[in-house]
């Protein structure tokens, strides 16, 4: 059978910059493709040669039998039965979810809009990613995860017969990604194909058919999933082995050898995000932040930098200290590295320079706000801090935007650094980033433990907590739940703990499950409370809480 | 220095543009029209643009840190009639001219504390702004507003130095001035950074507050001396002098090559856009067009520019 899709020999450069050296891939009627590969190894640039974002300087695209016309565009993309899911959500925030759906196809007679066709419409379609949110919602109003779900919907809602999903499930969780992957497995049982983008291995493996492998804008490899594994895909992805993806956790064993902590939170609430939470951040050991998507996490730690509304305690070195706007937070030496790093984390349309500097503008220009910026000693700055993080920017000047997200994610982690940080919050700290920059920015935050740093980190990636943290505190609907420390710290107790609510007291399985190794029981569970959650839209854990 | 003028950027950089578009039109103005080959002309022009560059320069820091001041044809109006009023009565030229000023700041302030504190959109808030200053003038001046000759602002606007109009002078001592405060200062790099995004400016730990403050009460008080010294330049104030600068003051910052949406751009490419618009203004009027033509191609040759090297790009 001719493939649906064939990339044959594309070439694409940017700025003298070759980010695509003759990629060729095809992609068969019923069958899933993941393309694989390091951040900026040139995954997005080739979807977008597909999805017409972009055109080859050389070679050709071919669709369904024919080369893709030179007025090749998203929107023909789209007509041409081509529909994709990015990382980055396009929806408007301020219309409904039926809306968003059928951006741009709204059922309408005499030029008026029938909302009632478009909810009814919309309905199945949400039905089948495992949606259950009136139609009628305010996009904007749904949680990250959801509104992600709300985007697969949207581009099923044009038949397509060739599904990019790229980076689609970064943001969701577990349950979520499965309902994905169940439209993925529905869509090729039909005769459809699928393309996707993950950093998640065990996502690619769960529903591929065969894995591309890309590395600095070539193909490296295409192999069929039953003939390899992890290590092979990961080998051919960054030429090294897995096992040092962690650093060394912290020596010290917080029961025999207390360290008082630097910032306290006692009885922290955020309205209709988490209530009555307490944390200690120790100097030199990483605090982590687990649990399902959207219970409170970012909320925690957006309290903690002064940018969202709180009640409760907080004291910083025994001192009560009011956090209640981001300058405050920086005044007493709390850095931030935000969730959403392309409008909160850098600024994308500056330069490396600008951005690196913007923290330090303080000791750059000391007198005061009129005082000149002092360009030697920023110029050193910057070469410092590009030097010790490897930040790779064709130079200083070069604006944000055009750096692959691990190195944006370096520069909005290292502009920081030269305040002196005491207390370092991350919410993310790696999603949507490769597995060799992941490795350094665990490293990094190590060290800087190590240096005396207290971190905090919040994360949807169960590996991610379990090999970084020291210690993991795990939020359900806006409370700490559990903590994890030690030997108790596993990725098994670390998702029972998020799915069930609940303290897990030992390591054992409880009975019921013990005869069932797959875990099967454990996902079909989270299905459950995940649909509990939904019946009663969100929750409102402030409610039963008392403060001083 | 180094970063202040390197080669390489200015290729491609829209503010250059303004002064190549600026060079070229000038050339064909030499070349074809009547009149623009005289010192007197050219001498001419660099004072009338003054008045609108001087206001533009305040514009431009406002629209940098992604605002907007649409109150300034209202502040250049009542700078110049107040000072008028308050010298051709009791309190004398330098009394009106402190009056004039410290009114313009504080116009300014109240846009800013609308824009930060009541979080109204800049449009908005400082179109209402502008629009009370109107009524209010109308009630001041009972509808007629006074004529005065305040010898300062007088020399000011119409005297030379060296041969060079003292309106020139102030106008690009103003720009230096900014320039500095924009490209130089942490208050400028503060700007930039709210200009190019608001809450990675905030999570950044950027003043936002101040630095609006710094912009909006500059962009007045530089409205209230192009009142001051266009006042100085006809001898008398009316209600409505200050309109021409209104949309012209804009067109100028984004023909200067900065993004209406703030956070890019350079200030001296402001200097370009007010002159070039100016020049353009005195071709129209040398080709005998009605005020009504005029408008309508100056409107046309503003988009037109626009589209050839100042558009908003695609993100």
């Amino acid at each position: 059978m001719a493939p649906l899709l064939s990339v044959e020999q594309v070439s694409k450069s940017f700025a003298g910059n070759q980010v695509l050296k003759e990629v060729s891939f095809t992609v068969e009627p019923g069958e899933v493709l993941a393309l694989v590969g390091e951040n900026g190894a040139g995954k997005s640039t080739v979807l977008s040669l597909v999805t017409g974002l972009l055109a080859p300087d050389s070679g050709r695209v071919v669709h369904d039998g024919a080369p893709v016309p030179r007025a090749w565009s998203p929107h023909r993309a789209r007509a041409a039965g081509i529909g994709s899911v990015h990382q980055e959500l396009s929806l408007n925030p301020h219309q409904s979810v039926a809306e968003n759906v059928f951006l741009g196809a709204w059922p309408s007679r005499r030029g008026l809009v029938r909302t009632r066709d478009l909810v009814a419409r919309a309905r199945p379609l949400l039905e089948r990613v495992g949606l259950d949110v009136d139609p009628r919602t305010r996009a904007g109003r749904l949680p990250l995860g959801r509104q992600q779900l709300v985007e697969l919907a949207k581009a099923l809602a044009g038949e397509p017969r060739l599904l990019i999903l790229d980076e689609a499930t970064s943001a969701l969780d577990e349950d979520q990604v499965g309902a994905v992957f169940r439209v993925v497995r529905e869509l090729r049982d039909q005769g459809g194909s699928v393309i996707l983008v993950s950093h998640r291995m065990a996502e690619l493996f769960a529903v591929s058919d065969r894995l591309t492998v890309l590395k600095d804008g070539a193909v490296m490899a295409t192999r069929e999933r039953e003939r390899t594994d992890h290590d092979d895909i990961v080998r051919l992805m960054v030429g090294r082995e897995l096992s040092d993806l962690f650093p060394e956790k912290a020596a010290a064993d917080p029961v025999a050898d207390p360290v008082a902590p630097l910032l306290q939170a006692r009885d922290l609430t955020v309205p209709r995000a988490c209530s009555s939470v307490d944390l200690d951040l120790v100097p030199g050991r990483i605090l982590g932040l687990g649990g399902l998507q959207g219970q409170g996490q970012r909320e925690v730690l957006r309290a903690l930098f002064g940018l969202d509304r709180h009640t409760g305690q907080i004291t910083l070195d025994g001192r009560r200290v009011r956090l209640s706007s981001p300058r405050e937070a920086i005044r007493h030496r709390i850095a931030y590295v935000p969730e959403d790093r392309k409008t909160e984390g850098v600024h994308t349309a500056r330069s490396v320079r600008d951005n690196l500097a913007l923290p330090s503008l303080r000791t750059l220009a000391p007198a005061n706000r009129l005082t000149t910026v002092s360009r030697t000693a920023e110029t050193r700055l910057v070469a410092d801090l590009t030097d010790r993080l490897r930040i790779k920017a064709a130079s200083p000047a070069q604006e944000a935007r055009r750096l692959s997200g691990g190195n944006q994610q370096k520069v909005a982690l290292a502009k920081w650094l030269p305040t002196d940080p005491r207390v370092l919050l991350l919410a993310e700290p790696t999603r949507g980033i490769d597995i060799g920059t992941k490795r350094e920015i665990y490293h990094l935050l190590r060290r800087l433990a190590d240096d005396g740093l207290a971190v905090l980190v919040t994360s949807g990636d169960t590996m991610e907590l379990v090999g970084l943290c020291d210690e993991v505190a795990v939020l359900y609907e806006g409370r700490v739940v559990d903590r994890l420390t030690g030997s108790a710290l596993t990725e098994e107790r670390l998702v029972r703990a998020s799915v069930m609510g609940t303290a897990t007291e030992s390591d054992e399985q409880p009975e019921e499950q013990a005869d069932d190794p797959s875990g099967e029981k454990t996902v079909l569970l989270a299905e459950e409370l995940v649909n509990d959650i939904d019946d009663s839209d969100r929750p409102d854990p402030s409610g039963s809480v008392t403060h001083a | 220095m180094s970063g202040l003028v390197s080669v390489a950027a200015l290729r491609g950089s829209r503010p250059v543009w303004a002064f190549g578009v600026l060079a070229v039109t000038w050339l064909a103005a030499i070349l074809f029209a009547h009149g623009f080959d005289s010192v007197a002309n050219f001498r001419y022009l660099v004072q009338t643009a003054s008045f609108l560059g001087i206001v533009a320069v305040g514009q431009t820091l406002v629209v940098m840190m992604s605002g907007i001041d649409l109150s300034v044809s209202g502040v250049v109006a009542l700078s110049a009639v107040v000072c008028a009023k308050v010298a051709s009565g009791t309190g004398g030229g330098a009394t009106g001219i402190t009056v004039a000023l410290l009114l313009s700041a504080l116009v300014g302030a109240v846009n800013a504390g609308g824009v930060v504190w009541l979080r109204v959109p800049p449009m908005v808030m400082t179109l209402a702004t502008g629009t009370i200053l109107s009524g209010a003038l109308l009630v001041y001046t009972n509808g007629s507003p006074s004529s005065a000759h305040v010898p300062l602002l007088d020399s000011l606007a119409n005297d030379r130095l060296l041969g060079v109009p003292w309106a020139f002078v102030l106008w690009l001592g103003v720009a230096a001035v900014a320039f500095w405060l924009l490209h130089l200062s942490r208050t400028g790099r503060y700007a930039f950074a709210l200009g190019a995004g608001h809450d990675a400016a905030r999570a950044s730990g950027v003043p936002l507050g101040a630095t609006a403050f710094t912009a909006y009460v500059s962009c007045a008080l530089l409205a209230g001396v192009a009142g001051l010294v266009l006042l100085g330049f006809t001898g008398t104030s009316s209600l409505t002098m200050g309109n021409p600068y209104q949309l012209l003051s804009i067109a100028s910052v984004v023909l200067g090559g900065t993004s209406i949406l703030g956070g890019r751009g350079h200030l001296l490419g402001t200097v370009g856009g007010a002159l070039l618009l100016t020049l353009l203004t005195a071709l129209l009027t040398s080709w005998n067009l009605s005020e009504g033509v005029r408008q309508v191609v100056l409107g046309i040759l503003i988009i037109g520019l626009l589209l050839v090297y100042a558009r908003e790009r695609r993100t």
